[in-house]
């Protein structure tokens, strides 16, 4: 087994396969891994009273993790700021259920010493988008359909699958929600990273012929990834097989469609013409909630620069505050922003926030040639200084060798 | 580490939001983005709820004269003090931050117990105007619609409500209607930040006089054809008296008064009248008048004349600033009102005899909030602080220090407390479980989450066991808040079909009324019949009175107070929350660069603001988003508070004081500092 290779996985654990969704390949891993205490923890999502509520768990027993399985949607909590903020990495191996917004979140966390990603075990997911639960409760009530009736969901190609308890099943173009402001998040649609190859396993349905249930498609991204799936599949947790070529091919193939459709919303969402005049307008509804800072899982100064006392970086007492409250912050997560969404979910004033940084951090991007979260072993812009650079006469930043 | 749901404790928006919740201790606030209300976006009251909980200065022990004691010894002196009074000497202060079921039990502590209507809360200071105004006209003194239909709307009235600052849920949800194309018309005499981020025409009317703008509205509607023929054939009384009352109006005397171009006002009722769905929001910038009861009547008049009410997104719509403003009026901590609204009198008194088979209850209507301070020698205070909140602060002091018996029940040693013969350490938000009524009539249940710190005990629990003390075990024999809840169902015909089940399961609470178990709610109200006598909604007319106190030489300024985004009430709370102090830590008078200039203040000076009543030393913050003349401040702040300034004149309908104007001057304290 080496890093790179993909097999196709199956659990042998009957109450695990009926509940996973795709094999119940990862509830396994998850099991296995607190069972032969490979890690103190597991942290993931758990869902609550209906398919749009979930938080965050941090799970010390086997039988708990079965409660985790699924894979939702509407459920978007980032659990790479709650690891960070909430659990103490430096004292406890803990294995993250990540898609890679979160895994890249994790990767840049620990360069800033926030986390120790040596304790952390990444259960990557591929992830074609979620979407905000509100507004399509909301467009369901519309419709007459109870939404709270709803029993699962999927993404399958361009459409959104709902199946409902009462049997009924909805399909919905992703298109056309979209152009309602329905749909996936306006970050997801950015999103380039659908298979989190930065985790240590990435796992997921593509690949598979449709239709296919039982079976994970796994992707060994790490040692640690590689440690973790052979050991289980030594004592037969999970059953692996090799991927047909067809199968490799399409999963290749559904990935760069998703990558290309990313990059060609983001060409379009970072183009518009009326940018400037847009953010000053956007910026002066700000009622200086702080949730951007509060959500955002690299913020991380201890005393935060937007509070300061003395001297005063922004006018304190007034809304809207300056415009520079919001630039400030932009700026200083320019250079690592992973394009998670939740500045712009939980922006009191609806400002489309993960647009700018998301833009900002692309600028940083092609100037640093750095990649968030992508290469935990890459450093950070501002920290490594190319031998070529230091020696240059020209203004023009170099590339890092 | 676990997630638990809660709502926000603070302005009524009622937003969701999850704690986490560690070792007994709250360590942070999380969005909870499946809330239907506010979508996990909260304001910065709401990220730092959290951090009032286990601050240093919470009241852990019982005091009595300062000194901590048992809970035993303290409920046994309050008992008997309290026993024997006479009822017309004895008034209690409720909260709109208690639970409905602490909000009740106050209540009828009182009357059952004491056998007095005595019993107020803040509501007085809010809305009473709203009951006074909105009873007559339409029959009820609540939110009609669902904030979840605002953006159904097409044009939103907001009348002396900053919403931006002090609702951000529902402002949120304006903004959207205005994204769809909904107008938006603001009255208020500053440029506040609503008239910045929602205002498309903003009414700058001289301070209290709405009244004469909105009889000015109604003339306008009415010369141009623009009423509805239609509804108010089919469903209203009183239009010729309305007709006749405005015939005479001159409308350029509208304009004098008021200080409104006349094409805007013109404009305005044009808009509103030409809606598909109006919407009138209004708080307490044209409810804390002399005039309050008055301008809402007229308020009323307009959405009856107009036909825009009883339908999503309409309506004549008070925005109560509580977690449970709504909740303790609809428990009864109203003077005049047992619970479910059910006027004080003979009647109501042998019907709720019957319910909890007491005898003796009081028929005759109580004293109101102030009189309650002015006149009762015996005070029971509970999550209340007239020292703050009050008009006149001074004399608010003079009368409590001058009570025999003052027992105050809080969580903090509030002004108030400070006055206090003895003082009842109570929980805060979720450190019991209960239900609270917001804005629109949403009853939503609150968890309880942590243990209060030390000794506190909830409110339900302290009102029992004094209950018991005073002999009346049998009708106050609650041991959870879930039983209380249960008799509230069957006193309030409203929450008859509302559970602890149903608000365990419901994705965002159940609006009242809800008379069964199967009834969904009602998110709108009046959408057959007015809750009045006959079903119909009544036109009264009223006329434009001038506030009670006017500038003049030797007060040339008007005063006017009010809230800011960073601060709740009388600052109990986020005046112990370092992220809110940090961002103010006391209060500001705003005023016109122009007046400072004549005074020679400079932005950031310290001035004195000094009124018949008293002065504060305070900051200048001068900002064109005043008017010349006019000033505004806060009153979150007890270092510099706002109210030793406040007129005590009141509505005589209701006895709403007119925190709204009073005649200040303003000298440069020595130095600026």
């Amino acid at each position: 087994m080496r890093k790179g290779d993909l097999f196709l996985g199956t659990s042998t654990d009957e109450s695990f396969v009926e509940k996973g969704e795709h094999g119940g390949v990862v509830t396994s891993l998850l099991a296995f891994a607190l069972r032969e205490r490979l890690v103190d923890g597991v942290f993931a999502v758990r869902p609550g009273q209906n398919r749009y509520q979930g938080f965050p768990v941090y799970m010390t027993e086997p039988e708990e993790a079965v409660g985790c399985a699924g894979s939702y949607h509407f459920l978007t909590p980032s659990l790479a700021k709650n690891v960070k903020k909430y659990l103490d990495t430096h004292q406890r191996r803990v294995a993250v259920v990540c898609k890679s917004c979160d895994a890249r979140a994790l990767v840049e966390l620990a360069k800033i010493n926030q986390i120790n990603l040596e304790n952390i075990l990444m259960i990557g997911l591929n992830c074609s988008g979620t979407l905000a639960p509100v507004p399509h409760i909301q467009m369901l009530s519309k419709m007459g359909i109870d939404p709270y009736l709803l029993e699962w969901e999927d993404i399958e190609g361009n459409n959104l699958v709902l199946r409902f308890k009462d049997g009924e099943q909805r399909v919905f173009n992703l298109d056309e929600l979209e152009e309602q402001g329905l749909g996936r998040r306006a970050n997801c649609r950015r999103c380039e990273h659908p298979v989190p190859r930065m985790a240590d396993l990435a796992c997921g349905k593509w690949g598979l012929e449709p239709g296919t249930g039982g079976t994970t498609v796994i992707e060994v991204c790490s040692d640690k990834g590689k440690q973790l799936l052979e050991r289980a599949a030594a004592v037969r947790i999970v059953e692996l097989q090799r991927p047909t070529e067809e199968q490799t091919k399409r999963r290749e193939r559904e990935e760069r469609d998703k990558v290309d459709s990313a990059l060609s919303r983001q060409a379009e969402d970072f183009a518009r013409p009326e940018e400037k005049f847009y953010w000053f307008s956007q910026m002066d509804r700000c009622i200086k909630c702080y949730s951007c800072r509060d959500v955002c899982p690299l913020c991380h100064c201890k005393r935060c620069v937007l509070e300061r006392e003395d001297p005063q970086t922004v006018e304190k007492g007034v809304v809207p505050p300056p415009f520079t409250f919001g630039t400030i912050r932009l700026m200083h997560v320019a250079a690592y922003c992973v394009n998670c969404g939740q500045c712009e979910d939980v922006c009191s004033a609806d400002i489309p926030l993960s647009r700018l940084a998301h833009n900002l951090s692309k600028v940083a991007s092609s100037l640093f040639d750095y990649h968030p979260g992508v290469d935990p072993d890459a450093p950070l812009p501002y920290s490594d200084i190319p031998e070529e650079e230091r020696r240059s006469q020209s203004p023009e930043l170099a590339k890092p060798s | 580490m676990r997630y638990e749901p809660a709502i926000c404790p603070y302005c009524t928006s009622g937003c969701g939001m999850y704690l986490v919740v560690e070792e007994g201790r709250v360590l942070g606030v999380e969005p909870r983005k499946e809330y239907p209300l506010n979508e996990g976006k909260t304001c910065i009251k709401g990220s730092n709820a959290y951090k009032f909980l286990d601050h240093p200065d919470r009241l852990r022990r019982p005091l009595v004269k300062g000194k901590a004691c048992s809970w035993d010894e303290a409920l046994s002196l309050v008992a008997e003090k309290f026993r024997g009074i006479e009822p017309g000497q004895f008034g209690v202060l409720g909260s709109g931050k208690t639970s409905n079921e602490e909000s009740y039990l106050l209540q009828k502590f009182t009357r059952a117990v004491m056998l007095s209507n005595n019993v107020e809360y803040c509501a007085r200071f809010c809305h009473s105007a709203t009951v006074a105004g909105l009873g007559p006209t339409i029959g009820s003194g609540v939110m009609q619609t669902s904030q979840l239909d605002l953006d159904r709307a097409d044009c939103l009235i907001l009348a002396g409500v900053n919403v931006s600052e002090n609702f951000p849920g529902i402002a949120r949800r304006i903004r959207r209607a205005r994204e769809r194309g909904a107008k938006v018309v603001v009255l208020d005499p500053r440029v506040t930040l609503t008239v910045k981020n929602l205002g498309d025409l903003h009414l700058q009317p001289a301070p209290g006089t709405d009244a004469a703008l909105l009889n000015g509205m109604i003339r306008i509607i009415l010369d141009r054809n623009l009423h509805n023929r239609e509804f108010i054939a089919e469903r209203t009384t009183g239009f010729d008296e309305l007709k006749s009352s405005v015939l005479e109006l001159n409308l350029a005397e509208v304009q004098r008064i008021s200080g409104v171009d006349l094409p805007k006002i013109e404009h305005a009722a044009a808009i509103y009248a030409g809606a598909k769905a109006g919407c009138i929001l209004y708080d307490e910038g044209i409810t804390q008048h002399v005039s309050g009861s008055d301008n809402i009547k007229l308020l009323a008049d307009l959405a009856l004349l107009t036909g825009h009410i009883g339908r999503p997104g309409t309506g004549v719509n008070p925005m109560r600033g509580q977690i449970s403003g709504e909740g303790s009026g609809d428990m009864g901590c109203v003077n005049v009102f047992y619970p479910g609204f059910k006027r004080v009198g003979p009647e109501t008194a042998r019907h709720f005899e019957q319910l909890w088979g007491v005898q003796n209850l009081p028929a005759e209507p109580g004293k109101s909030y102030m009189d309650i301070i002015n006149s009762c020698k015996t005070i029971y205070a509970v999550g209340v602080n007239p020292m703050m909140s009050a008009p006149d602060s001074t004399g608010v002091k003079k009368a409590l220090q001058g009570s025999e018996f003052l027992v105050v029940q809080d969580i903090f040693m509030t002004e108030t407390a400070e006055l206090a013969d003895v003082v009842l350490p109570a929980t805060a938000w979720v450190e019991r479980e209960g239900t609270h009524t917001g804005v629109d009539r949403r009853v939503v249940k609150i968890e309880k989450i942590v243990e209060p710190p030390g000794e506190a005990r909830p409110d339900w629990w302290i009102i029992t066991e004094l209950a018991k003390k005073m002999g009346h075990g049998r009708e106050f024999g609650y041991d959870s808040a879930r039983q209380i809840f249960e008799e509230i169902r069957r006193c309030v015909p409203q929450y008859a079909g509302i559970s602890y089940g149903r608000l365990e399961k419901a994705a965002s609470g159940i609006h009242w009324p809800c008379p069964s178990e199967d009834h969904p709610g009602t998110p709108t109200m009046f959408t057959e019949k007015f809750n009045t006598s006959d079903g119909k909604g009544h036109f009264v007319p009223a006329a434009y009175r001038p506030p009670a106190e006017l500038p003049d030489a030797d007060y040339p300024f008007v005063l006017s107070t009010g809230r800011v985004i960073f601060h709740y009430h009388t600052g109990s709370l986020t005046g112990r929350t370092d992220s809110l102090t940090g961002e103010l830590a006391e209060a500001f008078l705003q005023i016109n660069p122009a007046d400072a200039d004549t005074l020679g203040i400079h932005d950031g000076e310290r001035v004195i603001a000094t009124s018949r009543r008293g002065e504060v030393r305070v900051k200048a913050r001068l900002s064109r988003d005043v008017p010349a003349g006019f000033t505004f401040m806060p009153f979150h702040f007890a270092g510099t508070p706002a109210n030793v300034l406040t007129n005590t004149s009141y509505d005589p309908a209701c006895k709403m004081p007119e925190f709204k104007v009073c005649a200040i001057k303003i000298e440069k304290a020595e130095n600026g500092r």
